[in-house]
């Protein structure tokens, strides 16, 4: 609900300085602005328009701007004029809970329009700073409100300004000016935005483009089998899973038992080894006897060593040994004393062979001294066999003489000792050999034939079942892996099936939804346009009728019968006999005006939107019984009424005013005196000067020069 | 306030008494009016704010789509 509190007017036309108050009584919700023509009744309205819809409410043609400033104003000493109008109101709102029921809240608010307009010499002028601002009136302070323009299109839309501004000249354009199609639209608009139709009817769109949607997901996912035949295959690979893990788990356990065969035979065959193998004792036993043939031969080579000891000149050296030094000794007396040697002889040989004596006397052939050495070497010849032997013997003694030395030096005893100690070895080694060779054959003997090649192959069997097992045991493992995967994959695609399937069931209940809430929208669209529309068809046809003060008791003798709205919106009239009226030709103009009030009263209660009704001069071309029955019409069935009533259309509804005006103001033009206002007005330049003066009064600004209504009036003390 | 929502929401509470809530779920009429009062401020306000409106109204279907599901509706 809007209710207009208080408005101020700016150099907006003569409306230079002017603030009023609008009644907020809600058992006086009529406020009477009193005014004789051209004195501000259309310029306030226009102005209250401008207020909430800015220039579009000024119905300017396109590239000819509205004057907003004062027609005298004097642009040269002040080349700019600051217009501006302020309107203060209460806005309750409503909003929707959760269980479908509506709490209201009220706020004041502030309107401040304003512009600067730049006059001109024809008259008109540029426009420039328009401005808009929106406030919150609140006990802290007012508070600029954001996006004033859109909130005030949500609280009083443009679209509805021609139904409650109205200008009573023009209130008929509803039913007479204009083709059929303008007004249809009008009236059609007017009742669509009212009660709500424009709004179900988007919404109903806004819901079909929803189905179709749904629609159209529903299709593209359609309902499925193929979970149904994945979860029959998600079963039959469990089972194949766990077979496959059963062969594994067997081919795991049979490894086991062969590792525990193949340790067993490892133990076995070292134990086998420990007690010996054949093959490398034989081996052994062969080293053994190779060994011991060499040890008999070097036993019988040290042997020979030995034995040729015994055989060799030392012993016998070292048996004559005194027997040598004492021949050596001899001899080598014999040899002192010149026996021996033979000394002569070869040198006489050598000296007849030279044919020179060693004296230097020729021994040449046939001389005597050669025949003399010739016969002393025949001579020595013969008597020196015996020296010759005992040189030999000497020579003989002195060499075995010096072999005892060397022999002594040596040793044959300890050559002996040596030998026989090698021998002895030799002979140990012998017996070592043949006793190593005699337990190696023995334990050959000795050894089982089969133990450790029965255990090997025994073991290698083993070996080849576990690489079986171990073989059987991967493929177990690459088919559970294999089904593992299989089974990951399959149940993501079943899951999503599943999930498509839940989205699918999702998808229709949401249709079923959207086809609920449209299914709605559409009949509550058609309860409001027959049924809503009818109220309202019908409530104008009774404030209508009753506007005009119609004989409803003997209707067959009314002219006007009947008013109503058709379903094609239009607003018709009928007569007598059900004859339809045109209202250019057949209606007055106090009928015209009341039937635009009719519908617009009748619409706003139908719908029960709460707005001012502002309506100028809704009075004239009415009188008597038909102005009395208007205004009481409008007062009592509007939220809020504002009229500019001319002091002519006051009359006779003085009574009515004192019941349901709750304020009354009157505005006069100074530039109507001296013509029509008696006194001298508080302002040289031209304006619209407000007082307080009610219906039944005047004062010195508003009284009449020569008006017979003044006789009406009492002057309102000061 | 071109619209007194009070009365739509009256006029809508009327028509939703013509769904069957038996072939629904208990309680759907009232789940159903508070969905259409929910879209007719999404539409109000997206007179004169141009808000997201058809996702606004999807959104509100798929809301009472819901609470049919979780309701056991089986269709």
């Amino acid at each position: 609900m809007l209710k207009l509190r208080r408005a101020r007017f700016s150099n907006f036309r003569l409306l230079r300085d002017v603030e009023l108050s609008f009644s907020a009584d809600d058992k006086k919700r009529l406020t009477v602005i009193r005014a004789e023509n051209e004195s501000g009744k259309t310029t306030m309205l226009t102005a209250l328009q401008w207020a909430f819809f800015g220039d579009e409410a000024l119905d300017e043609a396109p590239g000819r701007p509205t004057r907003l400033y004062p027609i005298d104003w004097d642009a040269t000493a002040q080349p700019t004029v600051p217009v501006s109008v302020e309107v203060e109101f209460d806005y309750t709102s409503e909003t929707t809970l959760k269980d479908g029921s509506s709490v209201r809240s009220e706020e004041t608010f502030l309107i401040r329009r304003s512009c600067t307009e730049h006059p001109n010499e024809d008259g008109a002028g540029a426009r420039t700073n328009n401005n808009l601002m929106l406030y919150r009136l609140e006990s802290k302070g007012d508070e600029p409100v954001a996006n004033p323009k859109v909130e005030l299109e949500d609280k009083f839309p443009l679209g509805l300004r021609e139904l409650f501004f109205t200008d009573g000249d023009r209130a008929q354009t509803w039913i007479e000016v204009g083709t059929q199609g303008v007004k249809r639209a009008r009236v059609q608009n007017a009742i669509r935005s009212l009660l709500g139709l424009d709004l179900i009817e988007k919404a109903q769109d806004h819901v079909k483009e929803t189905l179709k949607s749904f629609n159209r997901e529903l299709k593209s996912i359609g309902p499925n089998t193929e979970a149904g035949k994945l979860g029959d295959r998600l079963a039959e690979i469990e089972v194949e899973l766990a077979e496959a893990e059963k062969a594994k788990g067997d081919a795991t356990e049979a490894l086991g038992r062969i590792e525990e065969q193949i340790q067993d035979y490892d133990n076995r065959i070292g134990e086998a080894l420990r007690q010996g193998d054949r093959d490398e004792l034989q081996r052994q036993v062969s080293s053994a006897n190779d060994q011991l043939k060499s040890a008999e031969r070097t036993e019988v080579q040290l042997q020979r060593q030995h034995s040729d000891l015994f055989k060799d000149t030392s012993l016998a050296l070292g048996l004559l040994a005194p027997h040598v030094r004492r021949a050596r000794d001899l001899l080598a007396g014999l040899k002192a004393r010149g026996t021996i040697p033979q000394k002569f002889l070869p040198i006489l040989e050598e000296a007849v062979d030279q044919g020179v004596c060693v004296c230097g006397t020729s021994l040449a052939k046939g001389t005597p001294t050669r025949k003399h050495v010739c016969d002393l070497i025949d001579e020595h010849k013969k008597v020196d066999a015996i020296v010759d032997r005992l040189t030999d013997l000497n020579v003989l003694a002195s060499r075995l003489a010096a072999s005892l030395d060397v022999e002594e030096a040596v040793g044959w005893p300890q050559r002996a000792r040596d030998s026989f100690q090698l021998v002895s070895g030799a002979q140990e080694t012998l017996r070592t050999a043949q006793e190593r060779a005699k337990e190696l054959e023995r334990q050959l003997e000795g050894l089982p034939d089969t133990a450790v090649a029965d255990l090997t192959k025994a073991k290698k069997a083993a070996e080849e079942q576990r690489k079986i097992q171990i073989r059987s045991e991967r493929e177990a493992e690459i088919k559970i892996h294999t089904v593992e995967r299989e089974r990951t994959e399959l149940t993501k695609r079943r899951d999503q099936l599943l999930r498509s399937e839940k989205k699918y069931a999702r998808l229709r209940a949401n249709l079923r939804a959207a086809e609920d809430i449209h299914g709605v929208l559409a009949l509550t669209f058609a309860a409001i346009q027959q049924g809503k529309m009818r109220e309202v068809s019908e409530e104008m046809n009774r404030l209508f009728l009753g506007m005009i003060v119609a004989n409803t008791e003997q209707a067959q003798k009314a002219i006007i019968q009947k008013a109503e709205i058709t379903d094609d919106y239009d607003i018709v009239v009928t007569g007598p006999q059900g004859r339809r009226l045109d209202p250019d030709r057949d209606l007055n103009g106090a009928s015209r005006r009341a039937i635009t009030l009719s519908f617009i009263l009748a619409l706003t209660n139908v719908s029960g939107v709460e707005a001012p009704n502002v309506i100028d001069t809704p009075l004239g071309m009415t009188s008597g019984l038909v102005r009395q029955a208007i205004l009481r019409t409008a007062a009592e069935n509007a939220t809020q009424l504002v009229l500019f009533l001319t002091p002519a259309e006051i009359r006779d509804v003085e009574d009515l005013l004192d019941e349901y005006a709750g304020a009354v103001w009157t505005m006069s033009n100074t530039a109507h005196y001296p013509t029509m206002l008696a006194n001298e007005p508080p302002a040289a330049d031209l304006r619209v000067v407000l007082c307080q003066c009610g219906h039944r009064e005047f004062c010195s600004v508003c009284e009449r020069a020569g008006d017979e209504l003044n006789d009406r009036l009492v002057r309102r003390p000061a | 306030m071109a619209v007194n929502k009070a009365q739509l929401i009256e006029t809508l509470r009327e028509q939703v008494s013509a769904i069957d809530e038996s072939e629904r779920i208990a309680g759907y009429r009232q789940e159903l009016l508070v969905t259409l009062a929910e879209i007719v401020e999404v539409e109000s306000a997206n007179r004169v704010r141009k808000t997201s409106v058809q996702q606004d109204v999807t959104a509100k279907c798929e809301t009472l789509g819901m609470a049919l599901l979780d309701g056991g509706w089986q269709g």
